[in-house]
C-alpha cells in the first residue's frame, strides 16, 4: 500500500483500488453471495395462500364500503359523520392492501435448506448430477491419457521451431468456437452422418445407429471439446523441464517408465493440475455440448440448472443446485492442489 | 552550512536498522563518498536524500530546506542507479532529455540541451542510437548526461562503475572526476570499492552497519583511522589485540603475545582497556638485530613471499598475531635474501601505529 | 538401447499423426459439407458442389445482426477486462501488499468458475437492481472472468519490469502519471494488444455466461447453438469455414509477430555479444595508447 502510493502516486493507486474492489468484490463476491442466498428461500405456498385469501376478504369488505358510501351520499339527507367513519376506514383499508401488495415476496419469504433437499429428493436431478460429476472425471481422465504422449512429445522429440509449428496445429481447433467444434461432432454422429453413412456403406451395420440418445455422443463431444485444455498447461510445464535430467537418468540406467515416473511427471504436476482443473470445470459446467449431442437422455446438470432459471422461474432452486456446482468444482480444486501439492501460484500460465 | 545536510536520520525496515542516527554535512561542490560493505546502509542513505525511502526519523535538508514530504520528482536531486535505468525503448537523446520532456520543454531546446550533454560526455553525433547499440561504458556516460540535463544541485551515484570490467572502471574514474569538475555540481557517491572512493573523493564517510565509522579526506581515513573498523577495511592492516597498560600524552603502551608496543591512542581509552595496535603494511620494515631507538620491535618466521613487480610482500606466521602479519616493502632489489622459514626482526615506529579499543570482533 | 529409443520415437510420431487427425478429421468433415449441396450437413453421399450454401450465410440477416452484438460486446468487454486487469496486475506486483497470496486466488478464480455460474450471479444481482439481461449485462459478466486472463498477462510482463526505470524517470522529475505514460504504458504495449486481442477472442467464443444474460438479445454463438439445435443446414458449415479460415489467418499472423519478436530479441542478444567485444576493443585500444 506504501509502495503503491510510493510508486504510482494517489491517482492511480486511487484508481488501481477502486478498479480491483468493484471488478472482485462488485462483479464476483457480491454477485455470488447473492446467488447463494437465492438457494437459501424459497416462496412458502401456504403463506401465499393465506395472503391471498386475506387480501381478498379485504378486497371484497372493501367494495362493500365504496357502495355504503355510495348509498348514504343518494340519500336525501346524507349522515356526515357516517360517512366520514366510512371514508376513513376506507383509506385504512386500502393502505394495508398496498401494504401487503408492497410486501409481496418478503411476505412468503422462507429461509431454509429446502431448494438443497429437491436435489437429493428429485431421483432424476440426483442421478443427472452424479452422471455429471462421474463423466467430467472421465472426461478429464480421458484428456490427461490422450495429452501426456502429445505434451511430451511437443517437449522433448522435436526441435524448438517444430514444436512452434505444432503448437499452431493446437491453436487453430482451440480457437474455433466451442459450439462450432461440438457442431462438427453432430456433423459425424447424427443418424444420417458421416459415420453412419460410412459404417453402412462399409457393410458393418445395415441400420444406423443412434449414437446421439445416450452419452455415448456427449462424451466423444467434450473429450474434444477439452482435450486441448489438458494440452497447453501441460506443455508449458514441461517445456521447461531441463532435458539434461532426463538424459542424465537415463545414464544412470533408469527405465523409460521410471524417468516418466520419477522425473517428468513430478516435474509436470502444476501443469498436469492446472489441465484437470479446467478440463473438469469445463466439462461439469457445459451447457452446449450435451444440448446439442445429448438428446433427450444425455441430458446434463447445468441443462437443469437453466431450465429451472428459463423454462420453471424458480431462480431460487436454480441457484441452489448452480452453488452445488460451484461448490463442486471447489472440492475438485481443493483436492487437485492436495494432490499435486500444488499452491495457486505455482498454477499462473 | 553545508549543500546537504543529514540531521539524526534512521531508517528501520522492520526490526531491522538499516541506518542508524546519521549526521552529517556536505558541501557545495565536494565531491563526497560513502564507503562500506555491501548491506552497511550506504545505498538506504543514498534513497533517502533522493526522496526514495522515508527515514524513520531525521531530516534531510538540501540548500537550506527540509525535504520532509518532498518526493522524489521535486528535488534537486538526480540519481545515478546502479544498473544505470537507461530507458530502453527510447534513443540516447530521448533518454538525455527526459528530464526536460516531463517539465514541457519544446523539442528543439530538448535537442539542444541533449547535443550540448553529448559533447560533454564525448558522444557527439550518437543522439539517435538505440540504447542497446552502446558499449558499457557510453551507457555510463549517457546515464551521467541524463542525470546532469536536469541541472541538479547534487549528483547521486549509486556504485555506478560495478558492472563495467576493471580498465573500463579505471578510466571511468578519471572521467567521473573530470566531469564534476567541468559542473562543480556536489557528487555524492556510494561505493564499497575504496580505491574509487580514495582517487576520486574530496571526503569519504565510512560507514558499517548503519552508522558513520569515520568521516575525513582520504588521507585522514588511511592514514589515522580512528576506528578499528575503518582501519582493517580501508586499505591492509596488520594488527596485534591485547591490553593497555598505560595511556598517557596521546600516546598507549599494549601488551600483546609478540610483546609491549606503543602507539597513538586514537580514541582516548583507559589502562586496563582490551585494544589493539594497527600498523600499515607499507610502515613494517625488517630490521638489523641491533637497531632499536624507540621502535617497536618483534621477531617472526617468514612464511611466504609474493613477488608484486615494484614491491614486495612478506607474510609473517601469525604464531602471536590474530592473522597473517604482511609487510610490504619497495623492491629495492635485495628482496631476495630473505627465504620461506627465516626468522627476522621486524620494526615499526609508535607514531605510524595506531591504538584503538577493541572489545568486540574485528573485520 | 537406441533401437528401443528409436521404436518409442515412431510411436510417437505415429500417435501424433493419429492425434491431429483426431483434431482436424471433425473439422475437414464440417469444411467439406459447406460445399456439399445436400440439404443435411453431411459430405457422404456427395450431391455436387455448391455455393450456395454461402449466399444463404450472407443473406441470413439475424446472423450478421448477432455478430454485430457479438463485436459491440466484445468492444466492452476490451474497454472494461484490459484497464481492471492491468489494474490487478499492478495490485499483485507491488511490494507490500498484505494477504497476496488470498488476493491472487481470489482474483484467478473467475476463471476457475463455471461460465454459468458467472452468469446466473450477474443475472440475479443485476436483477435486483431492476436491470434485465441483454447487452450491457452479458459485457458485465464476462468481464468477471476475462479481466483474470488480462491480469495474469499484465503480470507475466510486469515481473519482468526493471522498477529502476519508473525511479530514475521520477528521479529526473516526471509526475507519477507522466512515470506511467510514459514508461510503464510503453513498456506493457505488447501485453495490451495481446491482453485487447484475448479478451476479444474470449468474450466472442462466449457460451456459457452470455446464454443466462443475454436476454432477449441475441450473439452469434447465442445463434449459431440455436441453429445447430433447430434444424440444421450447411449454412453452419458456411459459417464455420469462415471462421476455421479467420482463425487460421490469425495464428499465422500471431505465429509470424511471434517470430519477428524472437528473431528481435536474436538480434538484441547479438548486440550484446558485439558490444562486449566493443568493450574488448576499447580495452585493447586503451593499452595500446
Amino acid at each position: 500500500m506504501k509502495d503503491m502510493l510510493l510508486r504510482y502516486g494517489r491517482f492511480i493507486t486511487a484508481y488501481i483500488l477502486i478498479s480491483c474492489t468493484v471488478w472482485i468484490v462488485g462483479l464476483v463476491i457480491v454477485p455470488q453471495l447473492m446467488m447463494v442466498d437465492y438457494s437459501l428461500w424459497y416462496r412458502d405456498e401456504t403463506a401465499v395462500q393465506k395472503r391471498l385469501e386475506k387480501m381478498n376478504v379485504l378486497e371484497d369488505r372493501l367494495l362493500m364500503i365504496d357502495s355504503d358510501i355510495a348509498a348514504e351520499k343518494y340519500l336525501d339527507h346524507p349522515d356526515q359523520a357516517k360517512i366520514d367513519s366510512l371514508d376513513a376506514e376506507y383509506e385504512s383499508l386500502s393502505a394495508e392492501i398496498s401494504k401487503m401488495e408492497a410486501s409481496e415476496t418478503s411476505a412468503v419469504k422462507k429461509y431454509g435448506m429446502k431448494n438443497y433437499m429437491t436435489l437429493f429428493s428429485n431421483t432424476l436431478h440426483r442421478s443427472v448430477f452424479l452422471k455429471s460429476i462421474w463423466s467430467s472425471v472421465v472426461i478429464t481422465l480421458l484428456a490427461f491419457a490422450i495429452c501426456y504422449p502429445v505434451a511430451c512429445y511437443l517437449a522433448f522429440s522435436v526441435k524448438k521451431q517444430t514444436a512452434a509449428l505444432l503448437f499452431l496445429g493446437l491453436v487453430i481447433p482451440y480457437w474455433v468456437n466451442e459450439i462450432l467444434r461440438t457442431f462438427a461432432w453432430l456433423i459425424i454422429l447424427s443418424y444420417k452422418g458421416v459415420l453412419n453413412t460410412l459404417l453402412m456403406k462399409a457393410g458393418f451395420i445395415s441400420q444406423p445407429i443412434d449414437f446421439l440418445n445416450g452419452n455415448v455422443g456427449v462424451l466423444a463431444g467434450m473429450a474434444y471439446a477439452y482435450v486441448l485444455f489438458m494440452v497447453f498447461p501441460m506443455y508449458n510445464t514441461l517445456s521447461t523441464l531441463d532435458k539434461n535430467q532426463i538424459e542424465a537418468a537415463r545414464d544412470l540406467g533408469a527405465s523409460w517408465i521410471r524417468i516418466h515416473r520419477r522425473i517428468i511427471i513430478p516435474y509436470a504436476k502444476p501443469g498436469i493440475a492446472v489441465g484437470s482443473i479446467m478440463t473438469f470445470m469445463l466439462a461439469a459446467g457445459t451447457y452446449a455440448v450435451p444440448a446439442i449431442l445429448g438428446g433427450t437422455s444425455g441430458i446434463w446438470f447445468t441443462q437443469i440448472i437453466y431450465s429451472w432459471f428459463f423454462d420453471g422461474g424458480n431462480w431460487n432452486q436454480g441457484s441452489a443446485y448452480a452453488f452445488i456446482l460451484l461448490l463442486l468444482c471447489v472440492v475438485f480444486i481443493a483436492f487437485m492442489m492436495r494432490l499435486f501439492r500444488v499452491k495457486m501460484e505455482d498454477m499462473a500460465k | 552550512m553545508g549543500q546537504v545536510i543529514l540531521d539524526k536520520v534512521s531508517m528501520k525496515f522492520g526490526d531491522f536498522t538499516a541506518v542508524d542516527n546519521v549526521s552529517l554535512e556536505i558541501e557545495s561542490g565536494e565531491f563526497f563518498s560513502f564507503l562500506g560493505p555491501s548491506g552497511c546502509g550506504k545505498t538506504t542513505i543514498l534513497r533517502i536524500i533522493s526522496g526514495f525511502n522515508r527515514p524513520t526519523s531525521g531530516t534531510v535538508y538540501i540548500s537550506g530546506s527540509s525535504m520532509e514530504g518532498i518526493g522524489p520528482n521535486k528535488r534537486p536531486t538526480a540519481l545515478i542507479f546502479q544498473n544505470l535505468a537507461l530507458f530502453p525503448l527510447m534513443s540516447v537523446a530521448d533518454n538525455i532529455a527526459f528530464g526536460l520532456e516531463v517539465k514541457n520543454i519544446g523539442r528543439n531546446d530538448r535537442r539542444k540541451k541533449a547535443d550540448e550533454l553529448l559533447e560533454l560526455i564525448a558522444l557527439t553525433g550518437y543522439g539517435d542510437k538505440n540504447i542497446n547499440e552502446l558499449s558499457g561504458g557510453q551507457k555510463q556516460r549517457v546515464a551521467i548526461a541524463r542525470a546532469l540535463a536536469v541541472e541538479p544541485q547534487v549528483l547521486l551515484l549509486d556504485e555506478p562503475l560495478s558492472a563495467l570490467d576493471l580498465k573500463l572502471r579505471q578510466h571511468m574514474r578519471s572521467e567521473l572526476r573530470d566531469i564534476q569538475k567541468k559542473t562543480g555540481v556536489t557528487f555524492i557517491y556510494i561505493t564499497h570499492d575504496q580505491g574509487e572512493a580514495m582517487t576520486m573523493s574530496d571526503r569519504v564517510a565510512v560507514m558499517s552497519a548503519g552508522k558513520i565509522e569515520q568521516t575525513g579526506t582520504p588521507e585522514e581515513i588511511y592514514n589515522h583511522p580512528s576506528t578499528p573498523f575503518t582501519a582493517s577495511f580501508v586499505g591492509e592492516n596488520n594488527l596485534f589485540r591485547g591490553r593497555v597498560i598505560s595511556a598517557s600524552d596521546g600516546m598507549s603502551v599494549i601488551d600483546t603475545p609478540c610483546g609491549r608496543f606503543t602507539g597513538v591512542n586514537t580514541d582516548g581509552h583507559k589502562q586496563g582497556d582490551e585494544a589493539a595496535i594497527f600498523i600499515r603494511p607499507e610502515r613494517m620494515t625488517v630490521a638489523d638485530s641491533t637497531e632499536e631507538n624507540g621502535q617497536n620491535i618483534f621477531s617472526s618466521t617468514v612464511s611466504r613471499m609474493e613477488f608484486e613487480g615494484s614491491f614486495v610482500n612478506l607474510f609473517l606466521k601469525k604464531a602471536c598475531a590474530d592473522r597473517e602479519i604482511s609487510v610490504n616493502m619497495m623492491n629495492s632489489g635485495e628482496t631476495g635474501r630473505f627465504r620461506q622459514g627465516q626468522q627476522i626482526r621486524i620494526a615499526f615506529s609508535p607514531e605510524h601505529s595506531r591504538v584503538m579499543k577493541a572489545d568486540g570482533k574485528i573485520s | 538401447m537406441r533401437s528401443s529409443k528409436n521404436i518409442l520415437n515412431i510411436f510417437l510420431t505415429g500417435y501424433m499423426v493419429l492425434f491431429f487427425l483426431y483434431l482436424f478429421t471433425p473439422l475437414m468433415f464440417m469444411t467439406a459439407a459447406a460445399f456439399n449441396s445436400s440439404s443435411f450437413p453431411t459430405f457422404v453421399p456427395w450431391q455436387g458442389a455448391t455455393l450456395s450454401w454461402f449466399e444463404t450465410l450472407f443473406k441470413d440477416r439475424i446472423l450478421w445482426g448477432s455478430v454485430l452484438n457479438s463485436v459491440i460486446i466484445g468492444a466492452g468487454v476490451i474497454a472494461l477486462a484490459v484497464p481492471t486487469g492491468l489494474a490487478g496486475a499492478m495490485l499483485l506486483t507491488s511490494r507490500g501488499i498484505r494477504g497476496r497470496g488470498f488476493l491472487y486466488a481470489l482474483m484467478v478464480s473467475p476463471i476457475l468458475t463455471p461460465g454459468v455460474i458467472l452468469g446466473i450471479s450477474t443475472l440475479i444481482f443485476w436483477d435486483n437492481i431492476g436491470v434485465p439481461g441483454g447487452i450491457f449485462l452479458t459485457i458485465i459478466g464476462q468481464t468477471a472472468y476475462i479481466s483474470s486472463f488480462c491480469m495474469l498477462m499484465f503480470m507475466a510482463r510486469l515481473q519482468r519490469f526493471d522498477r529502476t526505470l519508473e525511479e530514475a524517470a521520477m528521479d529526473l522529475g516526471a509526475t507519477h502519471k507522466q512515470v506511467f505514460r510514459k514508461i510503464t504504458l510503453p513498456f506493457l504495449r505488447p501485453a495490451i494488444y495481446s491482453a485487447v486481442l484475448i479478451a476479444f477472442l474470449q468474450s466472442f467464443e462466449n457460451y456459457n455466461t452470455t446464454l443466462f444474460v443475454i436476454g432477449a438479445e441475441t450473439t452469434m454463438t447465442i445463434r449459431i447453438a440455436s441453429m445447430v439445435r433447430l434444424g440444421i443446414t450447411p449454412e453452419i458449415n458456411a459459417l464455420a469455414v469462415l471462421f476455421i479460415l479467420f482463425t487460421i489467418l490469425a495464428a499465422v499472423l500471431y505465429e509470424a509477430r511471434r517470430r519477428d519478436e524472437a528473431r528481435r530479441a536474436e538480434a538484441a542478444k547479438e548486440a550484446e555479444e558485439r558490444e562486449s567485444d566493443t568493450v574488448q576493443n576499447l580495452r585493447l585500444d586503451m593499452q595500446t595508447d
